[in-house]
């Protein structure tokens, strides 16, 4: 019988009488279907980082949206930050727990194929500005894209970026 | 088939890239003191002169770099990222570097193309 339609990517043990030489190790077979499987020959380890061949896919379905994720991080921010006043040890691990938060909502909202960096920075606010906060990318410009949000309350500031990348 | 590569080239290499940052603070900002009306051009030049040397290193990644300059006045500053990416080929790499007068913080993230 020939083999069902939809064959998925297996790992196949092969038992070949002709048993291919001591050099021989895993090789990665393009499928016609164009997935990827992996062939390993028996009596040599697996190893363990194999790197795929990329998928191209030049233009994305769905591009980031910048001003929604900037609502995000501005709700993440009023809703966790609101009227907190700078504590030196409460920031060290709300500046982590914020950054986690703002890259899991970005998540949600479902950019498939797109890299996201999140970067978070919170400060005492000051009488006198003294702080400088730049940054630049070498990217693609028709797809990638970065949001960013500063919040300010009494006492201290709160800075949220959201950099996206796509992977083509 | 041949062995197949690991793609060991065109990971990212921390430590090169903490040297080209070092490089570009110290040329840009190294012996100067605070001046908050040159901040920001010592900012964009900072981030430039990384910008530059990372292409010249000719690898394919894509490159966010990011840099904070405060003065040294008592006030405090915390930061933090968090990143979707893929874990065998990024990667991230911060420096810090301060003088008399100022603390500058750059961090430089390369993500695979």
């Amino acid at each position: 019988q020939h083999a069902p339609q939809g064959r998925r990517a297996s790992i196949m043990m092969m038992d070949h009488p002709r048993r291919p030489s001591q050099d021989r190790k895993q090789s990665i077979v393009e499928s016609t279907a164009g997935r990827s499987t992996l062939i390993v020959t028996p009596g040599h380890a697996h190893r363990t980082n194999v790197r795929y061949e990329n998928t191209y896919k030049t233009e994305p379905d769905v591009k980031f949206r910048s001003a929604e994720v900037r609502d995000t991080i501005k709700d993440i921010f009023e809703r966790e930050l609101g009227t907190m006043k700078y504590d030196k040890e409460r920031c060290i691990s709300l500046t982590t727990t914020l950054s986690e938060k703002i890259k899991h909502s970005v998540k949600i909202l479902g950019f498939p194929r797109y890299k996201i960096v999140v970067v978070v920075a919170i400060g005492e606010q000051e009488t006198h500005p003294s702080i400088a906060f730049t940054s630049r990318c070498i990217w693609n410009q028709n797809t990638d894209n970065f949001s960013e949000y500063t919040f300010k309350n009494a006492s201290l500031y709160a800075v949220g970026l959201v950099y996206a990348m796509y992977m083509d | 088939m041949d062995e197949f590569q690991t793609g060991e080239e065109t990971a990212f290499v921390t430590d090169e890239v903490t040297n080209i940052v070092k490089e570009a603070i110290e040329s840009t900002i190294g012996p100067n003191a605070y001046q908050h009306n040159k901040v920001n051009q010592w900012t964009s030049n900072v981030v430039e002169q990384c910008l530059n040397q990372l292409t010249k290193l000719g690898k394919p990644f894509k490159y966010i770099v990011t840099c904070v300059i405060m003065q040294k006045n008592g006030a405090g500053l915390h930061t933090a990222s968090s990143c979707f990416w893929d874990n065998g080929t990024d990667g991230s790499c911060t420096v810090r570097w301060e003088n008399k007068t100022m603390y500058c913080i750059v961090s430089v993230f390369g993500l695979a193309i």
